[in-house]
């Protein structure tokens, strides 16, 4: 990833790089959004791709300027009860031309007693069942790790996996849940709720969370996602301005912070945070690199400044102004965005302790704590300059990022 | 007497293949009707999209790899991908042609499973993927086979 560079490429690189910061230079600290639908009990994997589609595609009509960066489809099922379900439906509909995942709506009306001790027994437990959760978990921790705040609607016994695994990422800042037609007792913190008087299969749960919306006109299952939920104008309006009001409820971090996730950088500095997890993690680092994280300490520090100022931009100056410097032949001080002239090597208490990491990060590695003499005489202009492509590197995965 | 005899017992004979016959098409539990009943839903789906080629052959493409799910649920990771680019076909030439409709994959499901077996193995095949997470599904028309 790292490598040393010829400086004669030096001046074309500092020149693309004041055309390319404009084009950089965008204010976003608002973590792009990842949809999530969590199917339940109900849906098989025809239907729930179905559900997500669906939603996908209301949203998009009703708030066209609300753009996930991606739309996923967080499946569970649950064997023991649909086979359960199927032997009963089966004994009584004989006519394989009635389609049993179409028909769940007749399955009270089918065989009530039974039905109702099966479904009593598997959606009303608030427990995961059979269903390992560690892949959908990674795959929420993937998000996260791109910088992504997740937004999970999950719909019957999808609460149930969806309110474990956001227990389990402990990141409630980054992760809000909207609850459609729940048989759970709550919803991850405290976040919107759906479900009909009318509903059927809640109906059977007394632990479940108290219906709150009335159907009209009533029917004697009223549970689906698409048909019921989806199909109800008042409910249907009701969800996706929940997801709406989800969407743009995100704020600013208070407190500084390297993680990701506090959104305390620019949403693009994402990929600089990441590499610097990696970093720190290295026996020894090679001067550029040692460099990269002084800058990264200098826009850390930036207090006053909005986080959208700490962004991707405010990393490329700052190295391409210690280019400049490096570059110029009179070694003439002046005040620039080059983290050396910023107080760096001047080796104060305050800069060797503040921000905390910095003093972690000297620690670990002293031999980056350097003046800017002792950076020239080590290579600095191709160190500095290695920094750079590094930079346009992962500035390219940003972008990457962001389109996909 | 003799001749009657022998009359009966080929009719009898008759009777029981008819039988046989009758039993092997409607038992569904085996392999092999599993398989055979292939042929059942191409003949379902082509019926019931003939209207519409592009949609009849999308749908084509989604009962296929349901058929792959219904006679090996237990391959049902590597068989899933074949369905969600089926599925991202089928609502792809929806999109296209600017239908609003819901529900076509479920139609096409219920076409491609029908039969009490064919669903007890569907509902194997969605366990084995209980868990995952899905990233596609959407509307891709780019994903239609050109076979």
């Amino acid at each position: 990833m790292y490598s040393r560079l010829n400086p004669v490429k030096l001046t074309i690189a500092s020149s693309v790089l004041a055309l390319l910061l404009p084009l950089f230079s965008r204010a976003d600290c608002n973590s792009p959004k990842v949809l999530y639908f969590a199917n339940g009990m109900f849906n098989d994997r025809v239907g729930a791709n179905e559900s997500k589609d669906e939603l996908q595609k209301k949203l998009q009509r009703k708030y066209p300027s609300d753009k996930f960066a991606t739309v996923k489809l967080a499946f569970n099922t649950d064997e023991a009860a649909l086979i359960q379900l199927h032997q009963v439906f089966r004994q009584k509909v004989t006519d394989i031309n009635v389609s049993f995942w179409k028909s769940f709506a007749n399955l009270l009306q089918v065989n009530p007693k039974d039905v109702s001790t099966i479904l009593s027994k598997y959606i009303a437990v608030e427990k995961l069942l059979d269903v390992d959760l560690s892949l959908q978990i990674k795959s929420y921790q993937a998000s996260l790790k791109n910088g992504w705040s997740i937004i999970t609607v999950a719909h019957s016994q999808g609460n149930f996996y969806t309110n474990s695994a956001f227990d389990n990422l402990n990141v409630g800042n980054m992760t809000s849940m909207i609850s459609v037609a729940t048989p759970a007792s709550r919803v991850f913190q405290d976040g919107p709720y759906f479900t009909f008087k009318s509903d059927g299969i809640i109906g059977l749960i007394p632990t479940a969370l108290s219906p709150n919306l009335t159907k009209e006109p009533a029917g004697l299952f009223d549970h689906e996602f698409i048909k019921h939920y989806l199909g109800d104008k008042t409910t249907h309006d009701q969800i996706l301005l929940a997801v709406h009001e989800t969407y743009n409820n995100a704020t600013e971090a208070s407190e500084p912070s390297l993680d990701p996730a506090a959104r305390y950088f620019d949403n693009d500095v994402v990929p600089i945070l990441n590499y610097y997890k990696e970093v720190v993690t290295q026996r020894s680092l090679l001067p550029g690199q040692c460099l990269l994280a002084w800058q990264l300490f200098d826009v850390y520090a930036r207090h006053g400044a909005t986080c959208t100022q700490r962004n991707f931009a405010a990393f490329k100056e700052g190295i391409s102004d210690c280019l400049k410097d490096l570059n110029d032949k009179n070694q003439e001080r002046r005040e620039t965005n080059c983290p050396f002239y910023r107080g760096m090597d001047f080796g104060s208490p305050y800069q060797a302790y503040f921000p905390a990491e910095s003093h972690d990060f000297f620690t670990s590695f002293p031999d980056c704590k350097m003046s800017f003499n002792d950076f020239h005489e080590q290579e600095g202009l191709n160190e500095a300059t290695a920094a750079l492509v590094l930079l346009q590197k992962l500035e390219t995965k940003t972008t990457k990022r962001e389109t996909k | 007497m003799n001749f009657s005899f022998k009359k009966a017992l080929a009719v009898l004979f008759l009777i029981l293949l008819i039988l046989l016959g009758f039993w092997f098409f409607k038992k569904d539990g085996s392999d092999e009707s599993i398989i055979s009943g292939w042929e059942q839903v191409r003949v379902s789906v082509e019926t019931r999209y003939a209207s519409n080629p592009e949609l009849k052959k999308a749908a084509l493409q989604m009962a296929k790899a349901l058929q792959l799910a219904v006679e090996n649920p237990d391959n049902a990771v590597a068989i899933d991908v074949e369905l969600e680019k089926a599925m991202s076909c089928v609502l792809g030439v929806l999109e296209k042609q600017g239908s609003d409709e819901s529900g076509v994959l479920g139609d096409i499901r219920d076409l491609a499973i029908k039969g009490s077996e064919r669903e007890r193995r569907y509902i194997r095949y969605n366990a084995r993927l209980s868990g995952r997470v899905f990233d596609g599904g959407g509307p891709d028309i780019s994903l239609c086979t050109q076979d």
